[in-house]
This record gives C-alpha cells, structure tokens and sequence, in this order.
C-alpha cells in the first residue's frame, strides 16, 4: 500500500465502524511508516475525543414547552395545492413558450392557399382580375366563401409584388449590382420579375431571414425535404 | 420500539397530547444533541428543539411509517438548525458566557475542557460537514439515511464525513488536544 491509499482506506475502516488495527493492509503500512501511523493515530485520538465530549442536557421540561407551544399556535390555514409543484412550473413554463415557438413556426406549412383549378396565367391575375369563379358541375361555393378566397388572393398578389419591387429597388441601391443610381432607382422602382411573383402566388410565402432559418432548421429535424414540405 | 413509535405517532396525530410529550420525552436528547452540536450554543439549541418538534408534530401525517421515525425527525431538526444559522448572521451574536462558565468541580474539569475543544473544533467545520459527521458519529445514522435527511447523494455525504474527520483531527492536532488527552479521555 502507498501513503496516498492510507487514508482513503482509514476512511473506508472507519465508515464500516470498524478500529484500524483491525485491518491487515493498514495495520501493515503505519508498522512502516511514521507519517501515516501518526494520522491513523490522529483520527482515532480524534473520535474517541468526540466520543468522550458529551452534549449537555436540555433544561427544564422540553415536553411541556412544545406542548404550550403547539397550543399557542393557530392552526395554520391549509395551502392550496398545486397541480404542480413550484419547482416544475419554471419546466412548464418554457415548455409552453417552446409549443408557442413551434406552433406558431409551423402552423404556415398547413396552410395551403387553395387556388381555383382553371386558375389563370400570373400575369394576367397581377395586371387585371382575379380568376373567374369555375364553370363547375358541381354546386358553386357560397358567395361569401367565394369574396373571401378572392380578397385572400388579391391580397397575396399586391404582397407579392411590393416586396418583389422592394427587393428590386434593394438591388438597384447596393453599388456593383443594380441600376444605374439611387436617386433613380428610387423614383422609378422596378416591376418585381414575373417569375418571382409566380412562386409565390404558387404558394411560396415571402419570409424574413429569421423565420426562413427556422423552417429550415424545423425540415431537417423531421427529415423532410423542403419541397415536399412546402 | 418501532411499533410503540408507530403508536404514539398514530395516537399524536389524533391530538394525543399524552403521545406527543412521550416522543418528546422519548428523542428530546436525541434532537437536542443535534441542535446543540450545529449551533454550538445552548439557548439556540433548546430553541430550536422546541421548534423542530412543533413542526414535527404539524407535519406527522407526512411521515412515511414505513420508514424509521429518527431520521425524518433529525431531518427535521437539521433543517431547522440550519435556517437558524442562516438567520443568526443576519443579527447580533448573543453572549456565550454562559456556555463556558468554568466548571470547579474537579473530575468533569476535564471532560469540560475537551467538550470545549471539541465544539470550537466543530463550530470550525461548514455546516455541512457538521451535521453529517455529527449524525453518522454521535446519532450513528446510516449514510443513505443522512444523504435522505440531507436530500443530497449517499457519495456526497462520505465526502462531507470524510473531510470532517480530516479537519476536526487537524484542528485538535493543531492545539495539542488530542496528543495531550488521548490516554486521559481513555481514563474519563
């Protein structure tokens, strides 16, 4: 045995209420060694110390005492309980913000924009009408339904198209890029591309940086290719 | 012994106040004891008794009979002791002349000395050092019933213990305590 094993293994003797004498690898080393005799004689010295240091006696009557005092005691008023305790609500608490975040980052992916079958060329829904109700064989929608998918489409196509002519001007500002200046290209702003606005009029949404990096991170947790998903 | 205490706590929760004296009579000087080696100081320590089984006594229904009644008690004392502690820093120390009074009578003298020794030696330990050395060594509590009692791991209570020990022989080594009374103590 080695010095730096003595003590862990006084310790261990000791834990098990047993005297280190008793213990032949310990007994063996401090024969040995002077150091780690004087430490093994150091904790024994110490215990039967504390052993023989006896705690005084409580004064008076202790019974009566805690008698008076549970008698002078109000009831306490029973607490309510918790359905959880409050060690878990801060738990809770961030769960429901992380079912909020997801939630409200994938509730979009289930929201296809229903578009008419015979719906129009993009081009012609950006520079005139909304599309034409079907000549269907089945029962037209009623016409409060109908007012409501056309205002979601009209109001699709507009933010399609200023943020398309946003994006051009955008471009147009950055220097090496775009047009020929700003002064410009502020006052006559492009047309957004008419493929851009097709995508999205298509179903791709226009989205800020942030939210675009979550859906992607959201894809690749679910292994779903971002196609197939939007 | 179990059974009786299963007893008078049964007829304790019921408002027995025969039952509750009985436990008090039954573990005062275990929970004392406690009290007094984490506080180092008698007033505090009776205090505290006192308020550890009132709480107790509030609380009997919480107690798991399956269980021994010692350690949840002595749980209960130590968690005391400690919010004690916690609030004695926040106010004046009171006198502890009374506690080290010298005792004339000629064969505790010694006894007195080294119970001196050994609480300034303890009153050196953290607190919980303390309380897990005092309740494996004096109380003689398992160390998975002190680590319950503690609500820490069964490893962090040897550790705790272990440092104790180490300390506590350092300190009386230190003062020529325990060269200077091992054959002595052996004698008392």
């Amino acid at each position: 045995m080695q010095c730096d094993e003595f003590e862990p293994r006084l310790n261990e003797v000791l834990d098990a209420g047993r005297r280190p004498q008793s213990d032949p690898a310990l007994a063996e080393h401090q024969a040995h060694c002077p150091d780690c005799r004087r430490l093994a004689a150091s904790y024994q010295a110490m215990l039967a110390v504390f052993a023989q240091a006896n705690v005084p006696q409580a004064s008076g009557n202790l019974a009566g005492q805690v008698l008076l005092k549970l008698r002078a005691e109000p009831a306490a008023p029973r607490r309510r309980r918790l359905i959880f305790s409050r060690r878990a609500l801060p738990r809770l608490a961030a769960a429901a913000l992380a079912a909020a975040v997801i939630a409200a980052v994938a509730t979009p992916l289930f929201q296809t924009p229903d578009r008419p079958p015979d719906k129009p060329p993009v081009e012609q829904i950006v520079e005139t009408h909304p599309p034409p109700p079907p000549a269907a064989e089945t029962a037209p929608p009623p016409r409060r339904i109908q007012n409501l998918a056309e205002a979601a489409h009209d109001r699709y196509q507009g933010l399609a198209r200023e943020t398309g002519q946003s994006f051009s001007v955008a471009m147009q500002i950055i220097p090496g890029v775009g047009g020929p200046s700003t002064h410009s290209a502020l006052d006559s702003p492009q047309p957004p591309d008419a493929g851009w606005t097709s995508g999205v009029a298509n179903g791709l949404k226009p989205v800020t940086r942030s939210t675009a990096g979550a859906l992607h991170a959201l894809f690749k947790a679910v292994a779903l290719p971002e196609d197939e998903a939007l | 012994m179990p059974d009786e205490v299963r007893d008078l706590v049964r007829r304790g929760l019921a408002r027995d106040e025969a039952a509750l004296a009985e436990l008090v009579e039954r573990f005062g000087g275990q929970v004392f004891g406690l009290c007094y080696r984490l506080l180092g100081h008698r007033q505090d320590a009776e205090d505290v008794t006192q308020e550890s089984f009132a709480r107790a006594f509030r609380s009997l229904a919480s107690w798991d009979n399956s269980r021994d009644f010692v350690p949840w008690l002595l749980a209960i004392a130590g968690n005391r002791c400690r919010s004690w502690l916690a609030a004695r820093l926040r106010r004046p120390r009171p006198t502890d002349e009374v506690d080290h009074l010298p005792d004339r009578t000629p064969d505790y003298q010694q006894a007195r000395h080294l119970a001196e020794e050994v609480d300034l030696a303890l009153a050196a330990l953290r607190d919980e050092y303390r309380q897990a050395f005092v309740l494996f060594h004096e109380h003689h509590l398992s160390y998975a019933e002190i680590a319950v009692a503690m609500s820490c791991p069964l490893g962090t209570v040897k550790t705790w213990v272990h440092r104790a020990r180490r300390q506590l022989a350092d300190d009386l080594r230190r003062r020529g305590v325990v060269e200077e009374n091992y054959h002595a103590v052996r004698r008392i």
